[in-house]
């Protein structure tokens, strides 16, 4: 698609043609130089020429069928969906009913602790040691509204840090799996990152 | 021509501005002035002079007519400005032959000189001001509005002068066009514009088409330029963003109509003009007189869109053949900018080659897409809604403690609407951070990727509550020098939050506690 339809793609390709007819001395080196530029020039081309075709497809309203007039089509209606994005979303949050999760989330904490007691999960804390600084940690606990939340804010203010973390929810339960470190490098001994964690989570 | 012997200072004198803008009534005066220069009467000397001032002003006041805000810009041709230069200099090419053709005009002339005092000392005062010069100054002369000629002028509508173009045309337009024409083509103010009968408003309405029609006659062709720069000008946005620099001028210098160059300029902002008309008007009679000429100077077209028509090269047209651009450099200049400007529309744009643009830019519109479907999904749902809760309240009462966990039941009426599935879908990179969103139904799926630095889960996790999500699942940590987690939420009933609003508050929060925490010497 040398001869492209899209006019002038090719004008604006002057400079790089150009370099690569430049290397015009050797022989078989050059050929080949020439020869990859001007694939790989083509193929760029091409590249470009079959986004266009694209972005126009997508674009409703078009005027002309030139380079330049697909860009700006496409900028006015960007520029038109963004505005009614705006729109709505302003219109979504001006009708926004009364939260109604209050009652709600109350409810919901009974409602865990009960589950999973019903389904015979029972809370658990366990520490143990992988390495010199590493800790691995085993969690259930109840779920509740912002639990997670709490356990790591706390975390983080005794100065945990959470590595690789798997996080479950399951009958009511959360299950929190994850290796923790010093967030300093400090060396972390199990037993004793064990009663902090059952307090945390008394505090939670 | 004897125009030309005048002596600049008896131009300040008279009238000429009292046929203003009124090409029509200047083409009548040309008939007018040519036979008073056949035979300058004495007691006529005022009125043959101004006259002959009147002509070579309807030279100025084309044009700043064509050249609305004076500012000079390389004309730019198109059919009807070469149709009316030509008729303009045929009618001077007549005049100069002499011809006696014009035998009812001497008819006309009495009548004129009548009239003549009266009209042309009210109109003295007008012509402060006007100077040879070219563009500018005609803005004096052209704001004092005169009455009396015009209804001197418009008196003389029924007249026929003999020639061809202008009195048929004239006659044609009734007679409170003609003032809205005066008025329009001074005063710049929108609110003219409802009353304009040349209204682009309305389209259906007969006159225009006499107005557009590419070979209706000079008189009528010139009120028009003003008439389309202030209706863009006073628009609303029609959804295409027109932005048209105020200071150049659409239509460009009249000059050209004298100088006979044609850069271009104007024709295209004509023809542009012209373009969107059409697009408005969603193909309004005058499209077909879009053949502007297209030259883009530079600062012109730095924030126009522009159209690009070629130029059908008026046969009459003189000068330079116009290109669309004038060099090479130009054309790349203009389609740099526009990338440009595509490219800042793109919320992550990644590298700056075209290509990469243009794919980026069909991401995300296909993101606006996604995103003004989940809205309106979204707003739906909120009206059947609360329409829902009220009339479910009553229903309620009497369920306080079992409400919880189970859905309340919806009407099969409901069912119907919420039975779309919503489902959405976008990403947003920023420098450090990658986030995806994904919404099917209720559930959200939240892929992060962030350059570790940070605790990111616990601001994250604070995010969500924030957005009331329930946080279902949470996978991820440490990835070589990335934190990477996936996330699984579900959306608390009754919110309304949706795909982008996530991302961005996401990005925002990671990003803000990115940059306000220090770097942390960890061990990795």
């Amino acid at each position: 698609m040398d001869g492209l339809c899209l006019g002038g793609i090719g004008g604006g390709e002057n400079g790089r043609i150009g370099r690569g007819q430049l290397e015009d001395n050797d022989d078989d080196d050059d050929t080949q130089y020439k020869s990859k530029n001007l694939e790989a020039e083509r193929r760029r081309r091409l590249k470009l020429s079959q986004r266009l075709l694209t972005l126009r497809s997508l674009v409703p309203k078009i005027t002309n069928m030139n380079m330049a007039t697909i860009i700006d089509d496409a900028v006015t209606y960007i520029v038109d969906l963004q505005k009614n994005v705006k729109a709505l979303s302003d219109q979504l949050l001006e009708t926004e009913a009364p939260c109604e999760d209050g009652p709600k989330a109350s409810v919901d904490e009974i409602d865990t602790a009960q589950e999973m007691e019903a389904n015979g999960v029972k809370p658990d804390v366990q520490v143990t040691s992988i390495d010199e600084h590493k800790l691995w940690i085993k969690i259930i606990i109840p779920k509740k509204k912002s639990r997670f939340t709490k356990l790591l804010e706390t975390l983080s203010v005794c100065g945990f840090e959470l590595t690789d973390t798997s996080v479950t929810a399951f009958k009511g339960a959360m299950l929190i799996l994850s290796c923790v470190e010093g967030a300093s490098g400090e060396m972390l001994k199990a037993s004793r990152t064990k009663d902090l964690l059952l307090e945390i989570i008394k505090g939670i | 021509m004897a125009v030309a012997e005048y002596p600049p200072k008896e131009m300040m004198e008279d009238t000429a501005a009292c046929f203003d803008p009124n090409a029509v009534a200047a083409a009548q005066v040309e008939g007018v002035a040519f036979s008073g220069t056949d035979g300058c009467h004495q007691q006529q000397n005022v009125a043959a002079s101004a006259v002959e001032e009147v002509d070579l002003h309807r030279h100025y006041q084309q044009q700043e007519l064509m050249g609305f805000a004076a500012e000079d810009e390389g004309g730019g041709v198109d059919d009807r400005r070469s149709i009316s230069r030509v008729a303009l200099e045929e009618g001077f090419h007549r005049a100069g032959s002499g011809d006696n053709g014009y035998g009812d005009m001497n008819q006309v002339l009495p009548y004129g000189a009548g009239h003549s005092s009266s009209t042309w000392d009210y109109a003295a005062p007008g012509t402060e001001g006007l100077s040879h010069d070219d563009d500018g100054h005609h803005h004096n002369i052209m704001s004092q509005q005169v009455a009396d000629p015009l209804q001197f002028l418009q008196s003389q509508a029924p007249q026929t002068f003999g020639n061809d173009g202008p009195s048929d045309v004239f006659a044609s337009v009734p007679a409170a066009d003609l003032l809205n024409l005066f008025r329009l083509a001074r005063c710049s103010s929108s609110s003219l514009l409802p009353s304009s009968s040349l209204s682009f408003a309305n389209p259906n309405s007969p006159a225009p088409p006499l107005l557009f029609d590419p070979l209706v006659h000079l008189s009528n062709l010139q009120p028009q330029p003003p008439f389309i720069r202030e209706l863009f000008q006073s628009l609303p946005n029609c959804g295409y963003d027109l932005p048209i620099p105020g200071s150049s001028s659409l239509f460009g210098g009249g000059n050209n109509l004298e100088r006979g160059e044609n850069e271009g300029d104007e024709g295209n902002n004509l023809g542009m003009a012209m373009m969107y008309c059409e697009e408005e008007d969603g193909g309004h009679q005058f499209v077909e007189n879009n053949n502007g000429v297209f030259t883009f100077g530079s600062e012109m077209m730095a924030d126009m869109d522009d159209c690009h028509v070629k130029v059908k090269m008026g046969k009459r047209r003189r000068g330079k053949v116009a290109k669309p651009y004038t060099t090479e450099r130009d054309r790349r200049s203009q389609i740099n900018h526009k990338y440009d400007a595509l490219k800042k529309l793109i919320p992550s744009p990644t590298k700056g080659d075209r290509a990469s643009i243009v794919g980026d830019a069909i991401e995300y519109i296909k993101e606006l897409l996604r995103t003004v479907n989940e809205l309106k999904l979204l707003v739906e749902k909120k009206r059947w809604g609360t329409e829902r809760s009220k009339r479910q309240k009553v229903e309620e009462e009497g369920f306080d403690g079992e409400i919880s966990i189970a859905r309340p039941p919806g009407n099969p009426a409901d069912q119907s609407y919420n039975r779309t599935l919503r489902s959405s879908w976008l990403q947003r990179k920023s420098k450090v951070t990658e986030v995806d969103v994904r919404i099917i139904d209720d559930e959200v799926t939240i892929k992060l990727v962030q350059r570790k630095k940070i605790n990111c889960l616990l601001h994250v996790s604070r995010v969500l509550d924030e957005l009331q999500l329930d946080l279902h699942h949470v996978a991820g940590g440490h990835i070589g020098e990335h934190y990477s987690f996936l996330l699984n939420t579900k959306i608390y009933e009754g919110s309304t939050v949706y795909a982008s609003a996530i991302a961005s508050k996401l990005i925002e929060v990671i990003d803000r506690q990115y940059t306000t925490t220090p770097p942390t010497c960890s061990g990795y």
